[in-house]
């Protein structure tokens, strides 16, 4: 049973066509790599997944309910949540109300007491217990990309969408993000990942979906997808062009 | 007054040279805005600071208006530059808002230090004589005032000078990569605090210009500037915060359509008609007509 | 370590803040028989209520610049209703801020997609449209641009030292009231929705937030918070209203009042109409003329400029009570 369903997703920007027509699932319980090249429209998709833009054509569908004209709000108390590829706490709140904010307003729209406990065990989760009550601002890059994750995994969610979050790690940090992923993997939660870096999505996804030019070209496992020809196409293409680029420069 | 078309195109010159002075205004406010995000309400003020040092030059020296104008600009230019050291530098970095409660405070200093000079001279209003007071040029239905084409003169040679050094110099360049973004400008070796300062400047001294051509064709007091320099904000944001173009169009388009709707809504409407126009277009654009930094 | 946690999250107690503020003010009154001071008083605590009002919708991040709106509506509705049906001034100070909440409710409906200086400039405007509408279309009603005389809230043979006490006394009670309200709202869950709102609202909706009704909450109450100061000050101190009201004076007060005291914190507003009002009206005698405006003026700047939280975060700091999370709030 799929937990989240695409079908024929389309959005413009003026006349850029970001999604054409982009069509697949996830089912519960899977972590699933998004990928493509830049502006493939990965980020346009997870936006509209979470109802921040809202799709001219398609329908998107989450355990069961139509979620394709949905307020934000209400599709994250649905169980969908995300993180942002730049990470954007709210800034005048401490590490700890970040995450309440998650808690109370997301699914199981807790009450501020069980909202402040269930935000400390999160943060203990992700590593950030000693830093509840900092400000954002006094958190490093790797530190506000877990802040998000908390946040997100407070509001209850059934499925998480992760922008980018493994984006200039080292490999230390790259170890721990991975330890990371499996913790939540072990707490049920279903992923959709956008991630360039294709050693960690080889490594972590059961199954990867390439977009290119708002077209899905490929789906299949990580071995199916990298032997793809339209893939190795969409790649080399895009490396090509990117050397040309830093040649050029 | 008939519906007839001499009154009506009287009352189109008098919208663009309205219209032209709150161009002055809007270009200096959003200069300031591109580069430092901020609005210093405290504009009108800077402007009837202007007015008032051009009467003062030209009295105590004897020099044409329009000469002594220079003088009160760069004056009111410089003090710009002490009020963005001292003042609004220390608040980058604190909550927005505090920008404008210091905008009020230094509306009380300016208004009032101008008042404390100028009004034992002056009592309640002031206005700047030029040698053409009562000089015309007939132009087929209109007579025009000489004072109004040479404010035109002034007022677009300057917009298009400005314009000129923006988009065409080095400086200018600077300017425009600070406006857009900050931080890379930063990376890139600009000094971004000096073109603060510069750019505080000169707003401000377009400010001075536009108040002293507003004192050739209007009486005014201390107290005079602060309604026009918040319709010059209205303008810029008419015009997308930021965007010189938007500045300048938005405040043409302000001029005439306030010029004309008091002409056929009466007085009490003025400041209203304008506001009306505000909602609406941000209804319609809720980031103006030009989006920011364009 | 998770419950240490959750412990420091329980908000500061705001009743004994509030017990406080009751038996300081009264007793001044006990003590004070000066007539001006007991009318300065009042003054700061009818516009401590209007800034309040003010700080509310500031906590969401909708910070207006047209705040007279409603504190002119809330007059007008209250002097009207208490003229023309014969309410008792008691009673419509309360029933007519309604329409203020209404307008409130109405101009957030309008800028729900507006932010920061656009928003700031379309709140400004309608004061000006709402100043046109009363004397125009309405002027009939309000007896335009001369306007109308308020009722009194306490009359009947009174000593006139006994109404300033009663006047005095009434706007402090409703003081305290405001800023309990403003504070367990602050403290509550919708509080930390207007706090993520303030923050970044696309943030905010995909953590669940409802921003629409909100920002909409907020600022309808906002409205008739200012609306209910409005109608206080027509019925006790000023005894007429008029359109001048809707001028942009009425608008920059609560602004001023609330940065100076502290930004976003309940008890900010309190704090700085309470200085700069004393401050301000000691200059006006000592130094008198356009020198005391000035110097108001360099005051006001000095205060911005070296204490942008405010004096409230300066004060706890010195007394050593200030958590980190006034300082965030006041940023």
């Amino acid at each position: 049973m799929s937990l989240l369903r695409c079908e024929a997703v389309a959005k413009s920007f003026g006349g850029l066509q970001a999604l054409a027509g982009v069509q697949f699932e996830v089912g519960a319980g899977e972590i699933v790599g998004l990928i493509g090249p830049n502006g493939a429209g990965k980020s346009t998709l997870v936006n509209t997944i979470t109802g921040v833009h809202r799709p001219e054509h398609g329908s998107i569908t989450f355990d069961g309910h139509e979620v394709t004209r949905l307020a934000p709000e209400r599709i994250t108390r649905l169980g969908v949540a995300r993180t942002f590829q730049i990470p954007q706490p709210f800034h005048t709140l401490s590490v700890l109300e970040n995450v309440m904010v998650g808690v109370a307003f997301g699914a199981r729209g807790a009450s501020l007491e069980r909202a402040a406990r269930e935000a400390a065990e999160l943060l203990e989760f992700v590593g950030l217990a000693d830093k509840a009550h900092h400000e954002p601002q006094a958190l490093t890059i790797i530190e506000l990309r877990r802040l998000e994750l908390a946040r997100a995994l407070g509001s209850g969610a059934r499925l998480l969408l992760l922008d980018e979050i493994h984006a200039g790690l080292t490999p230390k940090e790259l170890e721990e993000a991975r330890e990371l992923l499996q913790r939540l993997r072990a707490r049920g939660v279903t992923i959709l990942m956008v991630e360039h870096l294709m050693q960690i999505i080889m490594a972590v996804c059961e199954r990867i979906v390439v977009l290119e030019f708002g077209r899905k070209i490929a789906e299949g496992t990580p071995a199916e997808v990298a032997a793809d020809p339209e893939v190795i196409r969409a790649y080399l293409g895009t490396r090509r062009a990117g050397g040309a680029r830093a040649a050029g420069a | 007054m008939g519906l007839d078309a001499a009154s009506l195109l009287q009352v189109l010159v008098w919208g663009l040279v309205v219209g032209s002075i709150y161009v002055l205004l809007a270009t200096g406010l959003t200069l300031i805005f591109g580069v430092m995000k901020l609005v210093n309400f405290a504009h009108g003020e800077l402007m009837m600071w202007g007015a008032f040092l051009t009467i003062l030059i030209a009295q105590s020296t004897g020099v044409n208006p329009y000469v002594a104008m220079i003088g009160s600009t760069a004056a009111v230019g410089l003090l710009g530059v002490a009020i963005e050291r001292l003042g609004f530098r220390p608040l980058r970095g604190t909550a927005k808002i505090n920008e404008i409660f210091l905008s009020i405070a230094l509306i009380l200093v300016l208004q009032n230090a101008l008042a404390r000079f100028f009004v034992p001279y002056f009592r309640e209003n002031a206005q700047i004589r030029t040698p053409y007071a009562t000089e015309y040029f007939s132009l087929g239905l209109v007579n025009l005032r000489y004072d109004f084409v040479i404010l035109l003169a002034v007022a677009w040679a300057i917009t298009f000078g400005l314009w000129f050094v923006l988009f065409h110099t080095a400086p200018g360049r600077d300017v425009r990569a600070t406006s857009q973004n900050r931080a890379a400008a930063l990376l890139m070796g600009i000094d971004v605090r000096r073109i603060d300062m510069l750019c505080f400047g000169i707003g401000s001294a377009l400010a001075a210009l536009a108040g002293s051509l507003y004192g050739v064709v209007n009486p005014f007091s201390p107290y005079a500037g602060t309604i026009p320099a918040i319709k010059a904000f209205a303008v810029i944001i008419l015009g997308g915060l930021g965007s010189v173009p938007g500045a300048v169009l938005g405040g043409l388009l302000y001029g005439v359509v306030e010029s004309f709707g008091t002409f056929f809504l009466g007085g009490s409407w003025r400041d209203a008609i304008a506001f009306v126009l505000l909602i609406v277009v941000l209804m319609v654009r809720p980031q103006g007509i030009f989006r920011e930094g364009a | 370590m998770s419950r240490a946690a959750a412990a420091r999250v329980r908000r500061r107690r705001t009743l004994p803040v509030a017990l406080a503020m009751l038996v300081a003010g009264g007793v001044v009154a006990a003590l004070v028989r000066e007539q001006f001071v007991l009318q300065v008083l009042t003054y700061v605590f009818i516009f401590a209520i209007y800034a309040q009002s003010w700080n509310i919708a500031a906590h969401s991040g909708q910070f207006s610049l047209g705040h007279a709106t409603f504190l002119g509506l809330g007059a007008y509705a209250s002097v009207l209703l208490a003229g023309r049906l014969g309410l008792p001034a008691a009673v419509a100070m309360f029933v007519g801020p309604l329409l203020p909440a209404l307008a409130g409710l109405a101009i957030a409906r309008l800028c729900l997609r507006l932010r920061e200086w656009y928003f700031g400039m379309v709140t400004f405007g309608f004061t000006a449209i709402v100043q046109v509408l009363v004397v125009e279309p309405f002027g009939g009603l309000t007896n335009r641009w001369d306007g109308l005389d308020a009722a009194p809230l306490w009359a009947g043979g009174r000593a006139i030292e006994t109404i300033a006490i009663l006047n005095y006394l009434t706007a402090l009670a409703l003081m305290v009231g405001s800023y309990l309200l403003a504070a367990r709202l602050m403290n509550s869950k919708s509080g930390l929705a207007l706090a993520a709102i303030h923050d970044n609202e696309v943030v905010a909706a995909v953590s669940g937030v409802n921003v629409r009704t909100h920002r909409l909450m907020a600022m309808t109450l906002s409205g008739y918070v200012a609306g209910v100061a409005g109608a206080l000050n027509s019925h006790t101190l000023t005894r007429h209203i008029s359109p001048g009201i809707f001028g942009i004076e009425d608008s920059i007060w609560p602004l001023l009042y609330t940065i100076a005291g502290g930004l976003r914190i309940p008890e900010g507003p309190i704090l700085g109409t309470l200085v700069v009002r004393v401050f301000w009206e000691w200059a006006l005698r000592a130094l008198g003329g356009f020198e005391s405006l000035v110097v108001i003026g360099l005051a006001l700047a000095v205060i911005v400029t070296t204490f942008p939280q405010g004096l409230y975060v300066l004060a706890a700091r010195a007394a050593g009570w200030a958590g980190p999370r006034l300082a965030r709030r006041a940023r």
